[in-house]
């Protein structure tokens, strides 16, 4: 994985993204972060972005694959992680964050991993 | 910034919601914003802007949308906010806006980016630290 400095995050879950774009820009990269297909699709295709990873739920793109494949049909040089789980997620944006741009790490990624399931919990009790 | 302060716990720094469901204008303003130091949320939709607080995410600002896919129009989110969290502040954005439920401030679309973004920041500033001193 090269240093690359734009990463456009897909994630349905606001509770999910901010912290991992957060995360994601404290390790230096640019994020632009997508809740929906359509979203990333729209973004893909503004060339001014310099989108140069794209890190997607694969539940928020209906299915990741497809937007694998259609980033392959639009011959666009990004490179397409897919999580399967949000645990999944912190720890590709872990492995970005390793490799990235900026040399001072925030924080280890567990912790962002540990803070959205916080926010979650609390979510799931509020809606009881 | 300590991850405590990334998301629920009373950030130190100025903190905007914005609600923007056509994802380029929400990036454009919300790295403006950034550039002047605010940390911004970003909501595609009013149902999920409302997710985001009533999960006890935190906000100095809400700068809102108002026509948007979803069960709310940004309208309709400000009023709602207005009456949960009544400090809360909600700026609605809109090329043409009729909705008489909300008498609260409304920005007309198009606005200048940089200015719009300063006076925002300014804004969710003073509110910041209010918010810190309550």
């Amino acid at each position: 994985m090269s240093a690359s400095a734009v990463v456009l995050l897909v994630e349905g879950d606001i509770a999910i993204r901010h912290p991992l774009a957060e995360y994601l820009r404290e390790c230096g990269f640019t994020v632009f972060e997508a809740a929906n297909g359509d979203e990333a699709m729209h973004a893909l295709q503004t060339p001014e972005l310099q989108i140069e990873v794209v890190l997607a739920d694969m539940m928020t793109t209906g299915s990741g694959f497809g937007l694998r494949q259609w980033v392959r049909t639009q011959s666009l040089a990004v490179e397409v992680i897919l999580a399967g789980s949000v645990e999944k997620a912190v720890d590709h944006a872990g492995g970005l964050c390793h490799e990235g741009p900026a040399l001072a790490k925030p924080y280890q990624h567990h912790l962002v991993l540990d803070h959205i399931r916080q926010v979650l919990a609390r979510r799931e009790r509020g809606q009881r | 910034m300590p991850l405590s302060e990334a998301s629920a716990a009373p950030a130190s720094e100025p903190r905007i919601l914005v609600v923007e469901d056509e994802p380029l204008i929400r990036f454009a303003i919300a790295e403006a914003l950034r550039e002047l130091d605010v940390c911004v949320v970003e909501a595609a939709t009013a149902d999920e802007a409302w997710g985001y607080l009533a999960s006890g995410g935190q906000a100095d600002l809400v700068f809102t949308d108002h026509l948007m896919p979803g069960s709310m129009t940004g309208g309709q989110l400000a009023v709602r906010i207005s009456q949960q969290y009544p400090a809360l502040k909600v700026i609605v954005v809109s090329a043409y806006f009729n909705d008489r439920g909300w008498s609260g401030r409304v920005v007309r679309k198009p606005y200048k980016l940089q200015e719009t973004a300063v006076e925002l920041a300014e804004l969710a500033a003073q509110s910041n630290r209010n918010r810190i001193e309550r």
